[in-house]
């Protein structure tokens, strides 16, 4: 389920920037066991182009990755490493 | 528009390399530009340093209407959409992407929030793919064409509320595109008048109605530096208006 989010994620992200090549997506521990953490880096110049103006693009992707990870019981969070 | 520059020992190589890294489109999907090709002599004159590199640019040039399909069929899948496709209307000043199957109406979300999240990210890659700017809608189950017959009927509702009691009525935050509808149901009204106020993503549309503007004028009395004197109502039609000002004084 974990690795589907995760796969989402990279699709999500990947098709949005200018290096896909570039995106690493990591899984981050979280305490509570309900929580996915993924961190997002790509490449410097691709940073801005995700994030989107006043961060709505992040966001988008934010409500699709939490929308699904919803659908079965668990909460995900995306932070983008710049 | 999208484009990758690659450089690799041969043409065939670059260009190969380039259609990955444009997330595996096929050749007809691209334009190729060959910037350097070591096969030929004399191009790049005089750079005879060794092992000579071909160079090649790629534009993305798929059709619009297509990527986005490619796009989100991939999304409805990861997403875990069983028995899902997207379908594909193009009108002659839109693009309408239809989900539809079985598990459909899971990507509309609470109060259409994923279907709007997923238009918007849709809208970006397909642009980027495509340079088309048209737009880019995307439906799943009907829900956008049932949301708008909704919409139309609070806004009439909200109509004669504002003047039956001559007082502006507040509709609950909506996205700009259900805003908008609001106001074109109600534009050739008369009787009221409608603008939108706060902040994204909280903005709400009110109805006034005309005669209060001329009332207000009329007898220019105490209460105008107030402004908290004009009783607000709020008009509840999807219910969540709740949270929303604290500073209207309930």
């Amino acid at each position: 389920m974990r690795e589907t989010l995760r796969q989402l994620l990279e699709h999500l992200v990947e098709s949005l920037v200018e290096h896909p090549e570039q995106v690493r997506i990591r899984e981050e521990a979280d305490p509570d066991e309900k929580v996915v953490r993924f961190r997002v880096r790509l490449a410097p110049e691709d940073v801005g182009q995700l994030i989107g103006r006043q961060g709505r693009i992040i966001q988008a992707v934010r409500t699709v990755v939490r929308s699904a990870a919803g659908r079965v019981g668990l909460r995900a969070e995306v932070d983008v490493e710049e | 528009m999208r484009s990758v520059e690659v450089t690799a020992p041969s043409v065939d190589e670059a260009v190969s390399i380039g259609l990955i890294r444009l997330g595996g489109v096929g050749h007809r999907h691209v334009k190729v530009e060959v910037l350097e090709d070591p096969a030929e002599p004399g191009s790049a004159a005089g750079s005879a340093t060794a092992g000579r590199q071909a160079r090649v640019r790629l534009t993305l040039t798929m059709e619009k209407g297509l990527a986005a399909q490619r796009f989100l069929s991939r999304v409805a899948l990861l997403y875990g959409c069983r028995e899902t496709s997207v379908l594909v209307v193009r009108e002659p000043e839109r693009i309408v992407l239809q989900l539809k199957g079985r598990d459909a109406g899971e990507l509309i979300g609470f109060h259409g929030q994923t279907l709007d999240a997923l238009q918007l990210l849709t809208n970006t890659v397909a642009t980027r793919a495509s340079g088309d700017r048209t737009p880019l809608v995307i439906d799943a189950v009907q829900y956008r064409e049932r949301r708008t017959g909704n919409l139309r009927r609070v806004a009439q509702r909200a109509a004669e509320e504002a003047v039956r009691t001559g007082r502006r009525v507040e509709l609950p935050p909506m996205p700009a595109a259900e805003r908008r509808v609001v106001h074109l149901a109600l534009e050739g009204d008369g009787r009221v008048r409608t603008h939108s106020e706060g902040e994204e993503p909280h903005r709400f549309v009110v109805v006034e109605p005309v005669e209060e503007a001329a009332a207000a004028a009329r007898s220019d009395s105490p209460g105008k530096s107030g402004g908290g004197r004009r009783s607000r109502r709020r008009h509840h039609a999807g219910g969540d208006a709740a949270r929303r000002g604290a500073a209207t004084g309930s």
